[in-house]
């Protein structure tokens, strides 16, 4: 009996994945029309996120984030090096953010791969850099002039499935607020270099050398998508690929938007909608903050261990 | 029954009559319908036809094959079965061997790659590749089959259309009363001209090129003064 | 094909914008159809400082490793104005494909292609909205059909706190948010619908723009009444550019003998 019930099932399985293959519409239609999703979730549900903050011993800051299955990876690495002329009191952020081969299957080597995130590229730089108020290069400065930290941020991106702009931008506010600057040392030749541990206490150490990157609004995103008359919360990779139409808002603490994005024109959104996104949004800060305060926190205290 | 806007210029997505509640409309190029209304899709004034069949004129340049079109191809490629033309569409057509005046398997056309055939488009589904013939529906000739010698001459698919309506147009009015030439008019904007000399050649074509934005009036003058020039 | 598309005075009163421009007032807009002799379709739109030139190649057939056996497939390809392609660039092709293909009904011409290309050709300014203006007029001149004709305008949020349309360069540098929408219109030449409206009116009535968004791009600092404020105001800005873009039409097809 137990046998026969096994293979049942499995037999189940194979047709529930070939009718998911032949009709993702028809597939998909069933589930809304009972108020879930396939993967259970209600239709305003965002799904489980784990952050890891400080997930790399070997980088100055990092920070794993899982959001359901999507997982990226964010590494920052400091460098000092003499400020820019025209900014003599600003330090530097760089940006890059990289698929991995094996994150989705959609992957195709070359230029296509940089194709691909270069929606998210454009969306973290707009909400870290260009408000000038995210984040602080000011706090970079160590000694005006003559040195400053340049922060390389690296993403990578090791399964995307699905909101991977939502999954990037929370990974790099938690490593770049899991970054701890080293002190800074001026030698006898005139050099700013970074204080190794044993060293500090012992002198030509900078005076208020900088601590920590100094983050002035925190933003966090939110996409939506849009199927017919629904609203698909935190939507994955098959539930996008199906809708071609998703919303990102960027929030941060206090409410206040930092973007709005529209992709693709299937369904057009009304002003109701997009304040539902907006919403949604909202909440979804109040939550990830939360986490955010409890990892950071555990974060430090191992660091601190070490 | 609401007044159709004819002669009205409309633009994609604009509603342009109210389904009727009894009574049969005919629509062409353009428009579709959507929800109780007739929807134009592209950009164009709106015409109707003697026998009531509405329509879109516009200026397009890209041909898109429909049923029944006559159409001016080139040769491309020789297969086993078939040729495949290009009309100027989105993908090239498929010519079956067989489709020629008094053609058996033994007794094949000689048409090779480059050559110009004019035929009528038996097939245009969007799946598939269009299929030409060059027959008419009891197979016979009826002037398609292939253009030996003479030039081709672009147009805008619109102009095609004014050209082998009816009434003639002006242009080939002026024209034909003054010189002798073939025409083969494709609605696909290729026209085939051959004429005893190239240079009555290149006077027609230019003349067709030229008559596409020209009223009537304007158009004779124009023959005029070309006709005179060339003596 | 000159039109000016200038407003009734707006509600507010912001700091003097360039040339005594109302804050609810577009710039001048010129849209010359079929000036590329080689394209399918083609169409330069400017706005006084930012121009943008369109191309058209399609359907035609698409390359094998791009081809979709069931619909079209829509490529653009964003040129700026100096130097190479970025990734902010490819971002907004991403996002100008999205709205396009929301209203080319892509069912009709499988396996086949539809190329717009955009070339900027000078930059002060919503150029994105220019962009997506000078693709829509492309398409119809290709003869592409659409399902809905659409419209794009910009605005921004200054440090006021008023809403500007159709800012400048300078106007959006300085601005505490900016917003970009692309909303579809039509209009209704039934003559239930053209009754009510003036046969005065030319175009044959007023453009009936919808209230849901085709595409949005919005950046900055606000909160969600400005960004609908400026849906408002941007919904507003489309029916005048609608009201223009239908002109620009009619004067092109004129040779036809339409009106």
């Amino acid at each position: 009996m137990a046998s026969t019930s096994t293979t049942a099932t499995v037999a189940d399985d194979v047709e529930a994945e070939a009718f998911k293959r032949l009709y993702p519409e028809q597939f998909f239609d069933r589930f809304l029309g009972e108020g879930v999703r396939p993967d259970g979730r209600p239709l305003g549900r965002a799904r489980a996120v784990t952050i890891g903050a400080g997930a790399i011993t070997s980088a100055d800051g990092s920070a794993l984030v899982k959001v359901g299955r999507t997982s990226v990876l964010a590494g920052v690495r400091l460098e000092l090096i003499r400020p820019d002329e025209t900014t003599p009191g600003q330090g530097q952020l760089a940006l890059n953010v990289e698929l991995a081969p094996f994150s989705s299957p959609d992957y195709r080597p070359g230029r296509s791969a940089t194709d691909a995130v270069s929606g998210v590229v454009e969306k973290l730089q707009a909400a870290l850099l260009s408000g000038k108020d995210t984040v602080l290069l000011n706090t970079l400065c160590v000694a005006e002039g003559k040195a400053a930290w340049k922060a390389q941020l690296d993403v990578y991106v090791l399964d995307a499935d699905g909101c991977v702009t939502d999954a990037v931008l929370l990974a790099s506010i938690a490593a770049l607020r899991n970054t701890r600057l080293p002190l800074v040392r001026n030698t006898k030749e005139g050099n700013y270099v970074p204080a190794r541990r044993a060293e500090e206490g012992a002198a030509g150490l900078v005076e208020g050398c900088p601590r920590s990157v100094g983050l002035g609004r925190c933003p966090l995103a939110l996409t939506c998508c849009l199927y017919k008359q629904h609203v698909l919360v935190d939507p994955t990779a098959d539930e996008e690929r199906l809708a071609e139409c998703a919303v990102t808002v960027v929030v941060d603490q206090g409410g206040r938007l930092q973007g709005v994005y529209k992709a693709g024109g299937k369904v057009l959104a009304d002003a109701a909608t997009l304040l539902k996104c907006t919403e949604a949004a909202r909440l979804r800060h109040k939550e990830l903050s939360g986490l955010l305060e409890q990892s950071l926190q555990m974060g430090a205290e191992a660091a601190a261990e070490r | 029954m609401s007044a159709a806007p004819v002669g009205k210029v409309v633009g994609p997505g604009d509603k342009v009559l109210d389904i009727p509640a009894q009574g049969t409309l005919r629509l062409s190029a353009g428009l579709t319908t959507h929800e109780g209304g007739v929807v134009s899709t592209k950009g164009g004034v709106l015409r109707s036809t003697r026998n009531g069949q509405y329509f879109l004129e516009g200026r397009q340049k890209r041909y898109i094959p429909a049923e029944a079109d006559v159409v001016v191809g080139t040769v491309v490629d020789k297969h086993s079965e078939n040729f495949m033309v290009d009309i100027g569409g989105p993908f090239n057509a498929v010519l079956p061997q067989l489709s020629f005046e008094g053609a058996t398997r033994r007794n094949r056309p000689n048409i090779s790659s480059g050559d110009l055939v004019y035929g009528r488009v038996v097939s245009a589904h969007r799946d598939t590749d269009p299929v030409l013939s060059c027959t008419d529906s009891a197979g016979r000739a009826a002037g398609f089959g292939h253009l030996k010698g003479g030039m081709v001459l672009q147009v805008s698919t619109s102009l095609a259309r004014q050209l082998l309506g009816s009434p003639t147009a002006p242009v080939l009015e002026a024209l034909g009363g003054g010189l002798q030439f073939e025409m083969a008019v494709g609605l696909n904007g290729r026209v085939w001209l051959s004429a005893p000399t190239a240079a009555t050649a290149v006077l027609v074509a230019n003349a067709i090129a030229e008559s596409e934005f020209k009223t009537p009036t304007q158009v004779r003058t124009m023959v005029a003064r070309y006709l005179s020039a060339v003596g | 094909m000159e039109t000016d598309a200038k407003a009734g005075p707006g509600p507010g009163s912001a700091a003097a914008r360039a040339r005594g421009r109302l804050p609810t007032q577009l710039r001048t807009l010129v849209c010359e159809r079929a000036v590329l002799d080689r394209a399918d379709g083609s169409a330069k739109w400017s706005a006084e400082g930012s121009c943008v030139l369109a191309a058209v190649y399609g359907p035609r057939q698409a390359r094998i490793q791009r081809e979709d056996a069931e619909r079209a497939v829509v490529e653009v390809v964003y040129k700026p104005r100096a130097g190479l392609q970025g990734p902010e660039h490819k971002a907004l092709e991403a996002e100008i494909r999205g709205v396009l293909e929301g209203v080319i009904p892509l069912g009709l011409h499988p396996r086949t292609s539809i190329m717009v290309v955009l070339q900027v050709i000078q930059e002060d300014g919503s150029v994105l909205a220019c962009a997506l203006n000078a693709a829509a007029a492309a398409l119809v001149d290709a003869g592409v059909p659409l399902s809905s004709m659409f419209a794009s305008v910009s605005c921004a949020l200054a440090s006021e706190g008023g809403l500007l349309l159709d800012p400048d360069a300078a106007e959006e540098q300085a601005a505490l948010a900016r917003f970009t929408f692309a909303l579809p219109y039509h209009f209704d030449l039934t003559t239930k619908g053209a009754a009510a409206k003036a046969e005065a009116a030319e175009g044959g009535g007023e453009a009936v723009v919808s209230s849901a968004v085709l595409g949005a791009r919005c950046g900055g600092d606000f909160s969600p009444e400005a960004l609908l404020e400026a849906l408002a105001l941007c919904r507003a800005g489309c029916g005048r550019v609608a009201a223009f873009g239908r002109l620009s039409l009619a004067k092109s097809l004129q040779a036809l003998g339409g009106q």
